[in-house]
């Protein structure tokens, strides 16, 4: 019973250690059939007292995984790639259509809504987030939600 | 002398820009909200130069009805998806509309074929008309439309009219108008649409093309 509790307790500090950054409402929106291009949207929530960055993001189940931001400017719509993404002291950043997403080129086979995308975030000092994130079929509007 | 070469310059000024401007027989429709702009007179399309992704010619004049036109690519994960998507379910919902068609335009005709186009299309209304053509006729259209694109290596932001054999390898980022282009039967350009465009605003415009 003690060792079960110390085993615990170790597995619960070394998860608030290591996930500092919580991620929350992961999804993948669903692509026509033959889309080279998906987006990824979550929430990236930062509790701890310091500032984190997100440094790079990959998935198995692409060829390619970038971080872009989107924005209308002038009426243009533009895709910026992001080197990195700074995660203030207790702040959260909301990837979502129109803004912050992850940029996923060429899946390895095609995606559905209900499928799986595992993703990796890789934040500076080398900590790696995992992340499943479900694909969904999304009615649009710019993530307002319906 | 001097007086004729200064005619002559905005004479050419005004062709090159391709600012003929038509009073249209249709009236603007009676619709005002934010980032919704009417033009009159305004430039008729040029009715030459693209197709359909069957292949037929495609005219901007349309007798039935107003045309709502989106410029956009299908190397596009964010805005255009997501725009699409809200045409669509706007589509799906809508009743008494006036007849109206919903025409996507490729700013990409380097990677867009008329077989991606329609598969892309396809899957959020099968209703909606793909268009794309060689890049002069795409570039005289877009002019005339306000429709302003250019291409953009994501890494060193290098901005492109048009890509080389190492961008397409490579991959490159398109920036496109993201507002509606609203074209009246006549095949004049009417108006535009900006962002957001959500199914509330998308629906009340299409709710007023009479």
């Amino acid at each position: 019973m003690k060792y079960w509790l110390g085993f615990v307790l170790a597995g619960f500090m070394a998860s608030a250690w290591a996930a500092q950054v919580e991620v929350v409402d992961a999804w993948v929106r669903e692509a026509p059939p033959n889309a080279p291009m998906m987006a990824g949207y979550l929430t990236l929530r930062n509790p701890g007292r310091e500032a984190v960055v997100l440094m790079d993001a990959r998935s198995p189940q692409f060829k390619k995984v970038e971080i872009h931001r989107s924005s209308i400017e002038n009426g243009m719509a533009r895709m910026e790639k992001q080197q990195k993404v700074e995660l203030p002291a207790g702040g959260e950043i909301r990837f979502h259509p129109g803004g912050y997403h992850l940029m996923l080129m060429y899946p390895v086979k095609r995606l559905r809504g209900g499928d799986r995308v595992r993703l990796e975030l890789i934040l500076d000092g080398g900590e790696r987030l995992e992340v499943v994130a479900p694909v969904r079929r999304d009615h649009g509007g710019m993530g307002h939600p319906h | 002398m001097k007086k004729k070469a200064t005619w002559l310059t905005v004479v050419l000024v005004v062709l090159g820009v391709g600012l003929v401007l038509w009073n249209s027989r249709f009236s603007i429709p009676d619709l005002q909200m934010p980032g919704l702009q009417w033009f009159d007179p305004a430039p008729r399309l040029p009715a030459s130069g693209l197709e359909d992704t069957e292949g037929r010619p495609f005219r901007w004049d349309w007798p039935q009805g107003w045309t709502i036109a989106f410029f956009g690519y299908t190397h596009c994960p964010d805005f255009c998806p997501d725009t699409l998507a809200v045409l669509a379910r706007v589509e799906s919902r809508l009743q008494n509309a006036p007849p109206h068609r919903l025409v996507f335009v490729s700013v990409d005709p380097y990677r867009d074929t008329p077989e991606i186009i329609r598969g892309y299309l396809e899957y959020f209304d099968a209703g909606f008309i793909g268009v794309v053509g060689p890049p002069e006729a795409l570039q005289a259209v877009t002019t005339e439309a306000g429709a302003f694109y250019d291409y953009e290596d994501p890494d060193s932001g290098e901005v492109f009219r048009v890509p080389d054999a190492k961008a397409l390898e490579k991959g490159y980022l398109v920036n496109h108008f993201g507002a509606l282009v609203l074209v009246d039967p006549d095949g004049v350009m009417r108006g535009h649409l900006y962002p957001p465009l959500d199914e509330e605003r998308v629906s009340r415009l299409i709710l007023a093309l009479q």
